[in-house]
Protein backbone atom coordinates (compact mmCIF):
# COMPACT_ATOMS: atom_id res chain seq x y z
CA UNK A 1 0.00 0.00 0.00
CA UNK A 2 2.71 2.39 1.09
CA UNK A 3 4.75 1.66 -2.03
CA UNK A 4 1.79 2.16 -4.34
CA UNK A 5 1.12 5.44 -2.59
CA UNK A 6 4.68 6.51 -3.22
CA UNK A 7 4.36 5.54 -6.87
CA UNK A 8 1.24 7.69 -7.17
CA UNK A 9 3.07 10.62 -5.60
CA UNK A 10 5.95 10.09 -7.99
CA UNK A 11 3.62 10.07 -10.99
CA UNK A 12 1.93 13.22 -9.76
CA UNK A 13 5.29 14.87 -9.21
CA UNK A 14 6.42 13.77 -12.64
CA UNK A 15 3.41 15.49 -14.18
CA UNK A 16 3.99 18.68 -12.21
CA UNK A 17 7.67 18.82 -13.12
CA UNK A 18 6.97 18.05 -16.80
CA UNK A 19 4.36 20.82 -16.85
CA UNK A 20 6.93 23.20 -15.43
CA UNK A 21 9.60 22.29 -17.96
CA UNK A 22 7.12 22.66 -20.84
CA UNK A 23 7.20 26.39 -20.11
CA UNK A 24 11.01 26.56 -20.16
CA UNK A 25 12.13 29.29 -22.59
CA UNK A 26 13.63 27.75 -25.76
CA UNK A 27 16.88 29.71 -25.38
CA UNK A 28 17.74 27.82 -22.18
CA UNK A 29 19.79 24.66 -22.06
CA UNK A 30 20.42 22.69 -18.90
CA UNK A 31 23.83 21.25 -18.14
CA UNK A 32 23.53 18.27 -15.85
CA UNK A 33 26.97 16.80 -15.34
CA UNK A 34 28.03 14.09 -17.72
CA UNK A 35 24.54 13.96 -19.23
CA UNK A 36 25.49 16.97 -21.33
CA UNK A 37 23.56 20.10 -22.23
CA UNK A 38 19.87 19.23 -22.38
CA UNK A 39 17.17 21.00 -24.34
CA UNK A 40 13.61 21.29 -23.11
CA UNK A 41 12.60 18.23 -25.15
CA UNK A 42 15.54 16.20 -23.79
CA UNK A 43 14.54 17.11 -20.23
CA UNK A 44 10.91 16.13 -20.71
CA UNK A 45 11.93 12.80 -22.28
CA UNK A 46 14.22 11.98 -19.34
CA UNK A 47 11.46 12.74 -16.84
CA UNK A 48 8.88 10.74 -18.81
CA UNK A 49 11.29 7.79 -19.04
CA UNK A 50 11.94 7.98 -15.29
CA UNK A 51 15.67 7.42 -15.81
CA UNK A 52 18.39 8.63 -13.43
CA UNK A 53 18.56 12.10 -14.87
CA UNK A 54 14.77 12.38 -14.88
CA UNK A 55 14.68 11.40 -11.21
CA UNK A 56 17.43 13.90 -10.43
CA UNK A 57 15.52 16.69 -12.18
CA UNK A 58 12.42 15.89 -10.11
CA UNK A 59 14.56 15.83 -6.95
CA UNK A 60 15.92 19.30 -7.79
CA UNK A 61 12.45 20.76 -8.17
CA UNK A 62 11.26 19.13 -4.93
CA UNK A 63 14.37 20.38 -3.14
CA UNK A 64 13.60 23.92 -4.30
CA UNK A 65 9.94 23.67 -3.25
CA UNK A 66 11.03 22.43 0.20
CA UNK A 67 13.54 25.25 0.66
CA UNK A 68 10.90 27.75 -0.52
CA UNK A 69 8.41 26.32 1.98
CA UNK A 70 10.98 26.55 4.80
CA UNK A 71 11.72 30.15 3.87
CA UNK A 72 8.02 30.99 3.96
CA UNK A 73 7.56 29.22 7.31
CA UNK A 74 10.51 31.12 8.75
CA UNK A 75 8.85 34.40 7.74
CA UNK A 76 5.55 33.56 9.48
CA UNK B 1 53.62 28.82 -4.43
CA UNK B 2 51.60 27.79 -7.44
CA UNK B 3 48.12 26.83 -8.55
CA UNK B 4 47.31 23.85 -10.73
CA UNK B 5 44.04 23.90 -12.62
CA UNK B 6 42.43 21.42 -15.00
CA UNK B 7 40.23 22.84 -17.75
CA UNK B 8 39.11 20.21 -20.23
CA UNK B 9 36.96 21.56 -23.05
CA UNK B 10 35.72 18.54 -25.02
CA UNK B 11 31.98 19.18 -24.72
CA UNK B 12 29.69 22.21 -24.69
CA UNK B 13 29.08 22.36 -20.94
CA UNK B 14 32.69 21.68 -19.93
CA UNK B 15 33.92 24.22 -22.46
CA UNK B 16 31.64 26.81 -20.87
CA UNK B 17 32.91 25.91 -17.36
CA UNK B 18 36.51 26.15 -18.53
CA UNK B 19 35.98 29.55 -20.16
CA UNK B 20 34.63 31.02 -16.91
CA UNK B 21 37.52 29.42 -14.98
CA UNK B 22 39.95 31.69 -16.84
CA UNK B 23 39.04 34.45 -14.38
CA UNK B 24 40.74 32.49 -11.59
CA UNK B 25 43.88 32.38 -13.67
CA UNK B 26 43.76 36.17 -14.10
CA UNK B 27 43.28 36.70 -10.35
CA UNK B 28 46.12 34.30 -9.55
CA UNK B 29 48.41 36.13 -11.99
CA UNK B 30 47.57 39.44 -10.26
CA UNK B 31 48.66 37.89 -6.96
CA UNK B 32 51.92 36.73 -8.45
CA UNK B 33 51.04 33.05 -8.22
CA UNK B 34 52.32 30.72 -10.90
CA UNK B 35 49.41 29.00 -12.64
CA UNK B 36 49.85 25.62 -14.28
CA UNK B 37 46.86 25.47 -16.58
CA UNK B 38 46.08 21.97 -17.84
CA UNK B 39 43.76 23.15 -20.58
CA UNK B 40 42.00 21.01 -23.17
CA UNK B 41 43.90 17.85 -24.10
CA UNK B 42 46.50 18.58 -21.41
CA UNK B 43 43.93 17.70 -18.72
CA UNK B 44 45.03 14.07 -18.45
CA UNK B 45 45.87 11.91 -15.46
CA UNK B 46 49.48 11.52 -16.52
CA UNK B 47 50.07 15.27 -16.93
CA UNK B 48 48.24 16.10 -13.70
CA UNK B 49 50.25 13.59 -11.66
CA UNK B 50 53.48 14.86 -13.19
CA UNK B 51 52.61 18.49 -12.30
CA UNK B 52 51.52 17.54 -8.78
CA UNK B 53 54.86 15.80 -8.20
CA UNK B 54 56.99 18.47 -9.82
CA UNK B 55 55.44 21.74 -8.58
CA UNK B 56 54.73 23.03 -5.10
CA UNK B 57 51.05 23.80 -5.55
CA UNK B 58 49.01 25.13 -2.66
CA UNK B 59 45.72 25.04 -4.54
CA UNK B 60 44.52 22.49 -7.06
CA UNK B 61 41.37 23.48 -8.89
CA UNK B 62 39.53 20.89 -10.97
CA UNK B 63 36.91 21.66 -13.62
CA UNK B 64 35.23 18.76 -15.35
CA UNK B 65 32.71 16.01 -15.08
CA UNK B 66 32.66 14.10 -11.85
CA UNK B 67 31.11 11.31 -9.86
CA UNK B 68 31.02 10.51 -6.16
CA UNK B 69 34.46 8.89 -6.29
CA UNK B 70 36.30 10.64 -9.14
CA UNK B 71 36.94 13.72 -11.21
CA UNK B 72 37.38 13.42 -14.97
CA UNK B 73 39.66 15.28 -17.33
CA UNK B 74 39.93 15.33 -21.12
CA UNK B 75 37.54 12.91 -22.82
CA UNK B 76 36.13 11.72 -19.47
CA UNK B 77 39.40 10.15 -18.36
CA UNK B 78 39.34 9.75 -14.55
CA UNK B 79 42.23 11.97 -13.45
CA UNK B 80 41.59 12.03 -9.71
CA UNK B 81 40.37 9.16 -7.56
CA UNK B 82 41.38 7.32 -4.41
CA UNK B 83 44.44 5.81 -6.12
CA UNK B 84 46.19 9.15 -6.61
CA UNK B 85 44.51 11.17 -3.85
CA UNK B 86 47.74 11.11 -1.79
CA UNK B 87 49.19 13.59 -4.30
CA UNK B 88 46.88 16.25 -2.86
CA UNK B 89 48.33 15.91 0.63
CA UNK B 90 48.64 19.33 2.36
CA UNK B 91 46.96 21.08 -0.57
CA UNK B 92 43.65 22.92 -0.78
CA UNK B 93 41.46 21.29 -3.41
CA UNK B 94 38.50 22.85 -5.18
CA UNK B 95 36.41 20.62 -7.44
CA UNK B 96 33.83 22.13 -9.77
CA UNK B 97 32.24 18.88 -10.88
CA UNK B 98 29.29 16.74 -9.96
CA UNK B 99 29.11 14.73 -6.74
CA UNK B 100 32.84 14.56 -5.84
CA UNK B 101 31.94 16.14 -2.50
CA UNK B 102 30.01 13.06 -1.41
CA UNK B 103 32.89 10.51 -1.20
CA UNK B 104 36.04 11.73 -2.89
CA UNK B 105 36.20 15.02 -0.94
CA UNK B 106 36.02 13.48 2.54
CA UNK B 107 38.45 10.78 1.36
CA UNK B 108 40.98 13.39 0.21
CA UNK B 109 40.89 15.08 3.60
CA UNK B 110 41.26 11.71 5.37
CA UNK B 111 44.34 11.15 3.20
CA UNK B 112 45.88 14.44 4.28
CA UNK B 113 44.54 17.14 1.95
CA UNK B 114 44.42 20.46 3.81
CA UNK B 115 40.84 21.12 2.76
CA UNK B 116 38.26 20.43 0.08
CA UNK B 117 35.47 22.52 -1.42
CA UNK B 118 33.12 20.91 -3.91
CA UNK B 119 29.61 19.60 -4.53
CA UNK B 120 27.98 16.58 -2.90
CA UNK B 121 25.41 16.15 -5.67
CA UNK B 122 25.10 17.04 -9.35
CA UNK B 123 26.39 20.51 -10.23
CA UNK B 124 23.85 21.88 -12.68
CA UNK B 125 23.60 25.11 -14.57
CA UNK B 126 21.56 26.74 -17.27
CA UNK B 127 23.09 28.18 -20.41
CA UNK B 128 21.57 30.68 -22.80
CA UNK B 129 21.78 29.16 -26.29
CA UNK B 130 21.48 32.59 -27.87
CA UNK B 131 24.71 33.80 -26.23
CA UNK B 132 28.36 32.84 -26.57
CA UNK B 133 29.93 31.33 -23.43
CA UNK B 134 31.58 34.27 -21.70
CA UNK B 135 28.74 36.62 -22.74
CA UNK B 136 26.09 34.40 -21.18
CA UNK B 137 24.73 36.09 -18.06
CA UNK B 138 22.74 33.02 -17.07
CA UNK B 139 25.73 30.65 -17.12
CA UNK B 140 27.76 33.41 -15.45
CA UNK B 141 25.43 33.41 -12.44
CA UNK B 142 26.22 29.76 -11.72
CA UNK B 143 29.89 29.76 -12.61
CA UNK B 144 30.77 33.07 -10.95
CA UNK B 145 29.09 31.82 -7.76
CA UNK B 146 31.08 28.58 -7.81
CA UNK B 147 34.34 30.24 -8.88
CA UNK B 148 34.14 32.79 -6.11
CA UNK B 149 35.60 30.10 -3.83
CA UNK B 150 38.88 29.59 -5.74
CA UNK B 151 39.11 33.32 -6.51
CA UNK B 152 38.85 34.03 -2.80
CA UNK B 153 41.52 31.39 -2.10
CA UNK B 154 44.01 32.86 -4.58
CA UNK B 155 43.43 36.25 -2.92
CA UNK B 156 44.77 34.69 0.29
CA UNK B 157 41.52 34.13 2.16
CA UNK B 158 40.89 31.08 4.31
CA UNK B 159 38.92 28.07 3.15
CA UNK B 160 36.03 29.11 5.42
CA UNK B 161 35.99 32.63 3.94
CA UNK B 162 36.18 31.22 0.40
CA UNK B 163 33.22 28.94 1.04
CA UNK B 164 31.21 31.77 2.65
CA UNK B 165 31.95 34.19 -0.21
CA UNK B 166 30.85 31.61 -2.73
CA UNK B 167 27.62 31.04 -0.77
CA UNK B 168 27.08 34.81 -0.64
CA UNK B 169 27.61 35.05 -4.40
CA UNK B 170 24.93 32.39 -4.92
CA UNK B 171 22.61 34.53 -2.75
CA UNK B 172 23.52 37.64 -4.75
CA UNK B 173 22.54 35.98 -8.01
CA UNK B 174 19.39 34.40 -6.52
CA UNK B 175 18.32 37.87 -5.41
CA UNK B 176 19.24 39.33 -8.80
CA UNK B 177 16.98 36.90 -10.67
CA UNK B 178 14.28 37.34 -8.04
CA UNK B 179 14.29 41.12 -8.50
CA UNK B 180 14.68 41.00 -12.31
CA UNK B 181 12.01 38.33 -12.55
CA UNK B 182 11.35 36.75 -15.95
CA UNK B 183 10.24 33.30 -17.05
CA UNK B 184 13.93 32.38 -17.18
CA UNK B 185 14.29 33.29 -13.50
CA UNK B 186 11.81 30.59 -12.49
CA UNK B 187 14.20 28.01 -13.96
CA UNK B 188 17.47 29.61 -12.94
CA UNK B 189 16.62 30.25 -9.27
CA UNK B 190 15.82 26.61 -8.33
CA UNK B 191 19.14 25.45 -9.78
CA UNK B 192 21.12 28.20 -8.06
CA UNK B 193 19.47 27.12 -4.80
CA UNK B 194 20.29 23.48 -5.59
CA UNK B 195 23.98 24.18 -6.25
CA UNK B 196 24.24 26.42 -3.20
CA UNK B 197 22.75 23.75 -0.93
CA UNK B 198 25.04 21.07 -2.35
CA UNK B 199 28.28 22.98 -1.96
CA UNK B 200 30.35 21.40 0.82
CA UNK B 201 33.59 22.10 2.64
CA UNK B 202 35.80 19.60 4.50
CA UNK B 203 39.09 19.76 6.32
CA UNK B 204 40.90 22.68 7.93
CA UNK B 205 38.69 25.69 7.32
CA UNK B 206 41.41 28.01 8.63
CA UNK B 207 43.82 26.90 5.91
CA UNK B 208 44.80 29.44 3.26
CA UNK B 209 47.51 29.67 0.62
CA UNK B 210 49.52 31.66 3.18
CA UNK B 211 49.26 29.11 5.99
CA UNK B 212 50.14 26.09 3.87
CA UNK B 213 53.07 27.69 2.04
Amino acid sequence: MGDRGNEKISEALKKVVIARFRSMPPNLKLSVGAYGALTKDDIITHIQDGDDIGKALIEMQVSFMRSFKQKLQAQV
Amino acid sequence: MSVIMTRPNYDEAINCVSIYAEKIKIEADKKGLTVHDLYGKKATRMVLESFLKKHKAGLVFFNGHGASDLVAGHDDEPILDKNNSHLLRAKITHVLACSAGSQLGPGLVENGAAAFIGYKNMFCFHMDRSKKPGDDKIAAAFLESANQAPISLVKGNTVREAYQRSQETYDKWINYFDIHYTLESSFVIPLLVWDKLNQVVYGNENASLTTIS
